[in-house]
């Protein structure tokens, strides 16, 4: 699996594979409600006149380059979601980060992505990494997540039984 | 277990686990001086468009209270048009307690209730009052329960109860949890108070 990160490809060209030519670079990205797949690119424009390439014509994500599938073109926004996205109100990146029993664990500074999938992996922030599997939503306010998982913090009251007294 | 005074809930935002999205802001807590119950909250509109929400969010429908947050599991939980959302059958009868003195079951003056306490996390309840207490400078903390006698003038602390009254709000933590608190007696009888 090879990864990359969101401040790493920011305008990274993305180019039509058929063609040759730019469809644009990379400004953003629209996540899905959960905020742990990347669902499009956005690669031009800004409010009604932006424009997403959807992850499916991605036909590789390279180090130098987005590469769009043959015959893919570029789609306005949308949905509501989309909207949120390319106006910058839901952005993964600067994102405050809120766990489930309603405390704040700090901010999103960048995040990790599988570019093969699109997956997101985890979101680095200025309290440590946060895996993507405690992402629980992701909206104008916060990324919600569930707690860590035990060894991480939590200890008997996790598990609900006490340590198992020695043996002499 | 964590305490704070019912007035510190105030202004927290109300936030969906399922949207990350923040949709009210607490604007006042809505607590039954009766039952000695934590019955929801009044909510104000977030940002420009501040403002009295139309209808409270039901403790029941809180999944956690956080120092930073109010959490619900889904958005239907705070509406602001149509019929109030479920669990808020009993808000109308909610009596208030602020101002009322407790009395021990042995007819001393404890003090008057100038706070409801509410223990908060993952199930999030009123656990006790906090008293301006008689011929004190500091306050005092009186578990809440069922078997207060409530006048609406005065309420009557329980023999039992006597000896979880704290003057420190983290001494009263530590001893409450083993108290039977007025919540945990009504969930048999209603059923309805946050089930998990």
């Amino acid at each position: 699996m090879s990864m990359d990160t969101f401040t790493n490809v920011e305008r990274r060209p993305v180019i039509a594979a058929d063609s040759a030519e730019s469809i644009g670079s990379v400004q953003g990205f629209v996540l899905d409600v959960g905020g742990r797949q990347i669902e499009a690119i956005h690669v031009d424009g800004r409010g009604k006149r932006a424009n997403l390439l959807p992850w499916a014509s991605v036909s590789a994500f390279g180090a130098d380059a987005v590469m769009a599938a043959p015959g893919a073109t570029a789609s306005t926004v949308e949905l509501d979601h989309q909207k949120a996205a390319v106006s910058g109100d839901v952005s993964l990146i600067g994102a405050r980060v809120l766990s489930v029993d309603g405390r704040e664990r700090g901010t999103v500074t960048d995040a990790e992505f599988d570019t093969a999938t699109g997956a997101i992996l985890r979101a680095i922030t200025d309290e440590g990494p946060v895996e993507a599997n405690r992402f629980r939503s992701l909206g104008s306010y916060a990324l919600v997540v569930s707690d860590p998982g035990p060894g991480e913090q939590r200890t008997t009251e996790q598990t609900g039984r006490e340590p198992a007294p020695e043996r002499r | 277990m964590n305490l704070v005074r019912a007035s510190e809930l105030i202004g927290l935002p109300v936030v969906s686990i399922a949207s990350g999205e923040a949709l009210a802001d607490v604007r006042d807590v809505v607590y039954d001086g009766e039952s000695h119950r934590l019955v929801g909250f009044t909510l104000n509109k977030r940002g420009l468009l501040a403002g009295r929400m139309k209808h409270p969010l039901a403790a029941g429908s809180v999944a956690a209270i956080g120092a930073d947050a109010v959490m619900i599991d889904t958005d239907s939980a705070v509406t602001d048009s149509g019929d109030a959302p479920t669990g808020l059958d009993d808000l109308g009868s909610a009596r208030p307690v602020l101002g009322n003195r407790v009395l021990s079951a042995d007819g001393s003056d404890l003090g008057e209730v100038v706070a409801v306490i509410v223990a908060t996390g993952d199930r999030p309840r009123a656990v006790g009052y906090e008293l301006k207490a008689h011929g004190r400078a500091d306050t005092a903390f009186v578990p809440s329960s069922k078997r207060m006698a409530v006048s609406g003038e005065n309420l009557v602390l329980p023999a039992e109860a006597t000896a979880f009254v704290h003057y420190d709000l983290a001494g009263f933590g530590a001893a409450i949890g083993s108290y039977p608190s007025s919540e945990q007696e009504n969930e048999d009888v209603d059923g309805h108070i946050h089930q998990r």
